[in-house]
């Protein structure tokens, strides 16, 4: 699972809807892919991402050196827009569990496939 | 016999299914049937990539399609013998094991379109004592248009077994406040025929516009199959009636002549052709 499908991933249950996001990552296998950036794609996304995933996602997979919020002029940044894409969609959760903040209810990931 | 009638999903789409999606020819259905529903989105063309929700994804063959298009989807699906093999296969789009009656679990707003491709019907059935086909499709119709923005497209490849299961997918789609028809294509034709129905999640910001049914494929490609409602109605095609064979009279010399062709095929002795072959005897005074 990429990190982008865990920014778009609530719990299913109807009581979970608007309550359930970020969900928490418990993952005990990680690989990394290399995929070039997509300039176009990314500009399309960032306005979908919502922040307060990412930074959730990285506490859970202790990856440090994310900003706290998104910097102005992101796009100029070339540097940024390659982590930030890298973070996306090149981290791949193999193994591992999603846990709802809501109802706790717990959603295994195996195979990559939550 | 339908794969509905056989099984839950995840147990007819088994290892064995699978490997028939390997078949070459099978492939091709499918990419020819993902091309049309990408068609049938009407992304405004300016090379963008967009982010797209294969439901019913299999073993990816959609999804490879999706990607040569440039687009970045994820699939659903309820199989995991198929998902597997989509894994195997290298899918770049992310994968997740979910029954789409349970609804689809992603935030509001994030999709730019839909597609699915023979899936639908299977949200027909009820396979479990708890599952009540109206309640799934209104749950999944409703976090469907949720998840995605403003005005994009749902295209669904499916095969509705008769008219009522159409209806009653088109009655709960407009309950959740989608817009849409259904596209019949090859409306006359018996293994061609491909019934898509589309639908739009109200309409994008800036335009006021109501929804449109794209045009069908016919046989010639020019006339099309107007859809109004749940309604089909034939325009008059050219050509799409079958020629009628020249009928033989029966005991006409044709007729006898070919009679005793084939007689003599099966090697029954018959007798020789002479002028007086079929000739009618004259009436008995």
């Amino acid at each position: 699972m990429k990190l982008l499908t865990h920014n778009m991933l609530i719990c299913p249950k109807k009581a979970c809807m608007n309550t359930s996001f970020p969900m928490k990552i418990t993952a005990s296998k990680i690989t990394q892919e290399a995929e070039e950036c997509n300039m176009a794609f990314l500009e399309r996304m960032v306005e979908k991402i919502e922040w307060v995933g990412i930074l959730s996602a990285a506490k859970d997979l202790n990856m440090a050196g994310i900003p706290e919020t998104i910097p102005e002029n992101w796009s100029q940044d070339e540097m940024f827009c390659n982590a930030l894409f890298s973070i996306l969609m090149n981290v791949e959760i193999t193994e591992g569990s999603l846990t709802c903040p809501n109802c706790a209810a717990e959603y295994p990931i195996a195979n990559g496939i939550p | 016999m339908r794969p509905e009638h056989q099984a839950p999903p995840e147990i007819v789409y088994n290892e064995d299914e699978v490997d028939k999606y390997e078949n070459k020819r099978m492939q091709q259905i499918q990419s020819i049937m993902t091309d049309r529903a990408v068609e049938l989105l009407e992304l405004p063309d300016d090379n963008t990539p967009r982010y797209i929700l294969d439901i019913g994804c299999g073993s990816g063959l959609s999804g490879m399609q999706l990607t040569e298009n440039g687009h970045y989807w994820i699939g659903m699906d309820i199989a995991p013998a198929m998902l597997d093999r989509a894994v195997e296969r290298g899918v770049e789009g992310d994968l997740m094991l979910q029954d789409m009656g349970q609804g689809v679990p992603f935030r509001s707003g994030i999709f730019d379109g839909c597609i699915s491709i023979s899936v639908l019907q299977w949200l027909c059935n009820a396979d479990k004592a708890k599952h009540n086909p109206r309640t799934r499709m209104t749950i999944f119709f409703q976090t469907l248009y949720n998840s995605m923005s403003k005005g994009a497209r749902c295209v669904f490849q499916f095969y509705p077994e008769n008219q009522t299961q159409t209806d009653l997918l088109c009655s709960a789609a407009k309950k959740c406040g989608f817009d849409g028809g259904l596209v019949i294509d090859f409306p006359n034709a018996t293994s061609a025929k491909k019934t898509f129905l589309v639908l739009s999640a109200g309409a994008a910001p800036g335009t006021s516009t109501t929804f449109r049914p794209p045009k069908a494929l016919s046989i010639d490609d020019g006339k099309s199959v107007k859809i109004v409602g749940n309604k089909q109605e034939h325009s008059s095609v050219p050509g799409w009636k079958k020629e009628k064979k020249l009928k033989v009279r029966v005991k006409s010399r044709a007729w006898v002549m070919k009679k005793k062709e084939g007689q003599e095929k099966k090697g029954f002795k018959v007798r020789e052709n002479t002028k007086y072959t079929a000739r009618k005897r004259r009436d008995a005074f």
